[in-house]
């Protein structure tokens, strides 16, 4: 782990949180307010002691997944940040805005490492497992068509503070002249990606060549979310259509199905136990006449092989819209629409719960 | 010779032995011959007919009756051959076989001439010739007809012949237009049959549940019987409404244009109304059904038309003429029917009661100030409930036009069983947005109020008069549903109340309980009032569709989210055929029923768990057998993945720290070995290997103990002098000490 050097201090007073022993009420969040606008994905490190959050407004942050303490704020987008990620060593983290840019970033300093110009919004960032390629995917807008492009990390930071279209380093690039790519992943061994479409398909690609593997119709809806499962031979989609469906890797194929009666924008699967999280709501432009007593911005538990409910975490007063497992899978967090992003700890009676069967 | 050949073929190669018989019959040999004569026999004899029933005549009368006949005869098309054979004295038989030249004239004449009356005496009987074969083969032995299997009669009710005596349910979905029916069993409903696009818009029961109709653009379908066949057909294109009579023997449909009334049994129009402009605007049903079916009525221009079945005519052959006529209801259990009529300059409005067919007026009821009013029966028929609404004051308007100020409502009920029929007026100052009467009993619940809804009860406390029995005040309502088996009532708060529940119990008018069920929009009670269904339709509310299940106690037995949802429907059971003591009985002995019915349904859980555990534990062995091949699967890509996270070398170089460490891995493995011992303090130093037990001495050749660090630091003999940093960082001094150590460690 890496000596971590909390550096800024832009932090307002009112947004540091005291630290005080959650005691009894075990399964209290921490509540992290450090956005001012509609929480678009948070991730956690591969150690689980940071957790990264980008939002709306253009600042991501970075905090101690812990206590809930900002370590800090990379400061430059000019746009909402759509999507955020960080390196298996936690050395970098990637941004990606609607300014035209993703961004690089040194999470030791705050720093921002390079910049790559896009011709339109990122919608998706993402590296490597290796850490050494980074993917980022544009919106389709104004006359352009969406594109996946893979860039070499390095190259890139040699290349200097801001490359436009990032031409030297870009290891690959696609266009997608169909259905825009809504979120995307690595495929495994950095030799494929995978993509989920705003049609609902997942398009597998072959890095090599460029060219689709695989192409699975299974949603009916935008796909909101991919993530993996902590060995990343599965990854839970998350879509508009209602549902969420789990994938094997490999072979793409559909395994399990989580269906609710929202859209659904975001899914996590836990590292330890059979479970997975599943949220969303109603979309903020669809809402009219939904209030949060009727319990549709819940974070939701499925088991994961009996695709069952088993319980269900209300605190947002928005759609959610990232979930994520803590690597240890203790805790998980959750932001929100509401600009919340709240982190629980599970108490011991979830660890005790045996699903009846 | 040719002679002489035949002679020979003659004589001695056909020539048929002396014993020889011959068996082969002509049947054999000239089969083919044999049957085209047959045919020919048989036409010639289908065209011949016999004529019995002729005049026995004497010989001298013979052309005379001959003569007569064959004009009878040639009427019917050309005789060919005519017979008519005569005794042994000269008379004639009295019948004739005459042949015709075609089959068809033959026939033409059997139907004709059959049963003629030549003359008083003598009718014709005339038959085909060919029964004389057909009898004459007659089998004398009786044999018995073979019966064929008999085809049980579908049975229309077979739906109710569940043991259980579950109910069933329709759901019509937007998705796909699938409409599915439902069993409602325990522990979960069951799907009975399911279509997509089976109705192309809205599906209904009819009155007792036997039929379920479904909406085309080209008409009408009527499904029923095990399997939901269809039963019949009734095109009528573009049409909206529909409604059954109340013993489902007539259908109703309309269009834009006219109203058709169906015979479902017969599958036939029985009467075409064409739709006049007053009727466009009128309520549907247009056509109001008597109890027993035996009259249908509608309102026309200041005419109440009533019309008979089967006739489909007018009652009487005229329209009843009454001015002003707004509305009317039948009654449930009689052919009486109550009308108002709206007040008229000085003409109060009125309230009248008319028995049919007679169209007598047999009670009427004044009511000065009226604006609107409302007929409710009790289900019985032993009540009728009237509610107006009136105004204190009007005023003309400028236009001509009236208006009206101070509105309050008054409540008639008329006794109907009792001699002249007596009423009951109660008064309300405030708005009575709905009166319902309790379906089995004699209550009446009022909604009454502004903004706060009050709910208050009437019903007969003493000698027939009633009463208010309690007042509810401040409920979140707008709307009643009493359960079809009377006493329990639910107060819905629907649409701008977002689904509140109450579930109420009339018999000592306490709450049950209180629930909410978000945006619900209807309520509906199953017919034996066990159950009640709270629905989200997708035309109502384009998200949360599904319905809740509550026992009639207002507990959520299930939640069911049916995605676009439109239309929820109990199927309707016939009214119960036992009789009142009977049912009496059963009540007084629930206790012991119910009984067997709990461990009925304990047992159908028990066994729902069971299959639950065993879909369970396969689930979980097929997703343990999914997760041991992804097993092979997980090291190989472990090991790939190792590789990806470690630094390749190259990486290595650029690390700055790093670089006297290049310097180290490059040396020869005397230096590289020896100078890792050194670091680490573990080599073969005297005193070390006497402790491991190689040697005795652990001195150095300095006569003090050897250690590694010995050697290092202290030694006048090998000593190093830049120390263990330097030697750490491999600096050429101390490559050369390490080269020029004469000591083997």
């Amino acid at each position: 782990m890496l000596q971590w050097l909390p550096i800024l201090e832009k932090v307002q007073p009112h947004h540091r949180r005291q630290v005080t022993k959650q005691d009894t009420g075990t399964f209290k969040p921490i509540i992290l307010h450090g956005h001012e606008r509609a929480i678009t994905q948070i991730k956690y490190n591969t150690d689980g002691d940071l957790l990264l959050s980008c939002s709306k407004d253009p600042t991501p942050n970075i905090w101690y997944s812990i206590t809930g303490e900002r370590l800090g704020t990379f400061d430059g987008h000019n746009g909402a940040v759509w999507s955020i990620d960080i390196n298996w060593d936690s050395t970098k983290v990637v941004t990606g805005a609607a300014d035209n840019t993703a961004r690089l970033w040194d999470p030791s300093n705050g720093k921002m490492l390079s910049a790559i110009e896009t011709k339109t919004a990122v919608r998706s960032c993402s590296f490597s497992y290796s850490g050494k390629m980074v993917l980022y995917t544009t919106d389709k807008s104004l006359g352009k068509t969406c594109e996946i492009n893979i860039i070499d990390l390095n190259q890139q930071l040699q290349n200097g503070h801001v490359v436009s279209g990032a031409a030297q380093s870009t290891i690959l690039n696609i266009p997608v002249p169909t259905s825009k790519v809504s979120s995307a992943i690595w495929g495994p061994l950095d030799q494929s990606i995978i993509t989920g479409h705003e049609n609902g398909d997942i398009i597998q690609w072959d890095i090599r060549t460029g060219k689709k593997m695989l192409l699975v119709q299974e949603h009916k809806d935008v796909i909101n979310d991919l993530q993996y499962s902590k060995d990343e031979l599965m990854f839970i989609t998350a879509s508009k259509d209602h549902t969420a469906k789990l994938f094997d890797v490999s072979t793409m194929k559909p395994l399990k199905v989580y269906k609710t009666e929202r859209p659904v924008n975001s899914g996590a699967i836990s590292p330890i136990a059979d479970h997975v999280i599943v949220a969303g709501g109603q979309e903020a432009m669809d809402v009219t006449t939904t209030s949060a007593r009727q319990g549709k911005f819940d974070a939701r538990f499925f088991h994961l092989i009996f695709e069952e409910e088993f319980g269900r975490i209300k605190d947002h007063f928005g759609p959610i819209n990232s979930v994520a497992f803590h690597p240890d899978g203790k805790s998980y967090s959750s932001g929100g629409e509401d600009g919340y992003v709240r982190t629980h700890t599970f108490d011991p009676a979830y660890f005790e719960f045996d699903f009846e069967y | 010779m040719v002679d002489y050949i035949e002679e020979e073929l003659n004589d001695d190669m056909f020539r048929d032995p002396e014993d020889f018989v011959d068996d082969i019959s002509r049947n054999e040999i000239i089969a083919d011959l044999l049957e085209e004569k047959k045919q020919m026999q048989a036409k010639v004899d289908a065209a011949k007919i016999v004529v019995d029933g002729v005049p026995k005549v004497r010989p001298d009368r013979v052309s005379k009756l001959q003569n007569i006949l064959k004009r009878l005869l040639d009427t019917y098309g050309t005789v060919v051959k005519y017979d008519m054979p005569v005794d042994e004295n000269g008379l004639t038989k009295g019948f004739v076989v005459a042949r015709y030249e075609k089959e068809e004239s033959a026939m033409a004449a059997l139907k004709g001439l059959n049963g003629h009356r030549l003359d008083k005496q003598h009718k014709f009987i005339v038959f085909p010739y060919t029964d004389f074969e057909k009898y004459k083969n007659y089998d004398e032995e009786w044999v018995a007809p073979e019966i064929p299997p008999l085809e049980r009669p579908t049975c229309l009710v077979s739906w109710l012949l569940n043991d259980q005596c579950y109910d069933q349910f329709a759901i019509l979905s937007e998705e796909n237009h699938k409409t599915s029916i439902y069993q409602n069993c325990l522990p979960q409903p069951e799907v009975v049959e399911e279509r997509e696009g089976w109705s192309e818009r809205t599906i209904a029961w009819s009155p007792k549940g036997t039929f379920l109709a479904t909406m085309h653009s080209k008409g009408a379908a009527v499904w029923g019987d095990v399997g939901f066949r269809q039963i019949s057909r009734f095109c009528h294109p573009n049409f909206s409404f529909l409604h059954f009579s109340p013993r489902e023997n007539y259908l109703v449909t309309m269009c834009s244009t006219n109203i058709i009334i169906w015979n479902i049994w017969l599958k036939k129009k029985m009467r075409i109304f064409t739709l006049e402009d007053n009727l466009k605007t009128a309520t549907w049903p247009i056509f109001k059904w008597s109890h027993d079916e035996k009259y249908f009525a509608r309102i026309g221009v200041n005419t109440l038309n009533i019309y008979e079945t089967p006739s489909f005519g007018l009652l009487e052959k005229k329209n009843i003429a009454i001015k002003g006529i707004r509305d009317f209801e039948w009654s449930p259990s009689d052919n009486t029917l109550c009308y108002w009529v709206e007040e008229e300059d000085q003409v109060p409005g009125k309230i009248i009661l008319m028995e049919v067919p007679s169209c007598k007026e047999i009670r009427s009821k004044n009511i000065f100030k009226m604006n609107e009013c409302k007929i409710r029966w009790q289900e019985a028929g032993d009540y009728l409930c009237v509610l107006t609404k009136r105004y204190k004051k009007f005023k003309k308007g400028q236009n001509g036009e009236m208006r009206y100020f101070g509105h309050y409502h008054n409540i008639d009920i008329f006794s109907m069983r009792e001699k002249l029929i007596p009423v009951q007026n109660f008064e309300f100052e405030e708005e009575v947005s709905e009166i319902a009467w309790e379906p089995v009993g004699n209550k009446l619940a009022v909604l009454h109020g502004e903004t706060q809804k009050s709910l208050s009860f009437y019903g007969i406390k003493s000698l027939n008069t009633f009463s208010l029995l309690k007042t509810l005040e401040k409920k979140q309502c707008n709307s009643i549903f009493w359960s079809p088996d009377g006493r329990h009532i639910v107060l819905a708060g629907l649409k701008s109340l977002n689904g509140m529940f109450e579930f109420f119990d009339t018999s000592d008018f306490s709450t049950l309980s209180k629930g909410d069920h978000f945006m619900a929009n209807d309520v509906h009670w199953d017919p034996t009032g066990r159950y009640v269904v709270t629905t989200v339709s997708w035309w109502n509310h384009k998200s949360d569709n599904g319905f809740r299940v509550w026992s009639s106690r207002g507990e959520v037995i299930r939640k069911c989210n049916e995605a676009k949802m439109c239309q929820f429907l109990w199927r309707p059971r016939p009214k119960s055929l036992l009789s009142e003591e009977k049912n009496n009985e059963i009540k007084k002995n629930l206790k012991n029923y119910s009984k067997q019915f709990v461990l009925r349904d304990r047992l159908a859980k028990s066994k729902m768990d069971r299959e639950m555990f065993e879909k369970k534990s396969k689930l979980l062995e097929e997703f343990e057998g999914f997760r041991q091949k992804k097993k092979q699967e997980l090291e190989e890509l472990q090991a790939e993945r190792q590789k990806l996270r470690s630094f390749p070398p190259q990486q290595v170089i650029q690390c700055e720290h790093l670089v006297s460490e290049k310097a180290s891995f490059s040396l020869p493995r005397r230096e590289w070995v020896l100078l890792n011992r050194f670091r680490t303090g573990q080599g073969r130093c005297a005193e070390l290997m006497k402790l491991w037990g190689y040697t005795k001495d652990p001195n150095c050749a300095c006569n003090v103990p050897q250690s590694m660090s010995h050697i290092l630091d202290d030694c006048p003999l090998y000593k190093f002098n830049g120390g263990i940093s330097n030697l750490h960082s491999v600096t050429p001094e101390a490559l050369n000490w390490l080269k020029a150590l004469p000591l083997r460690l």
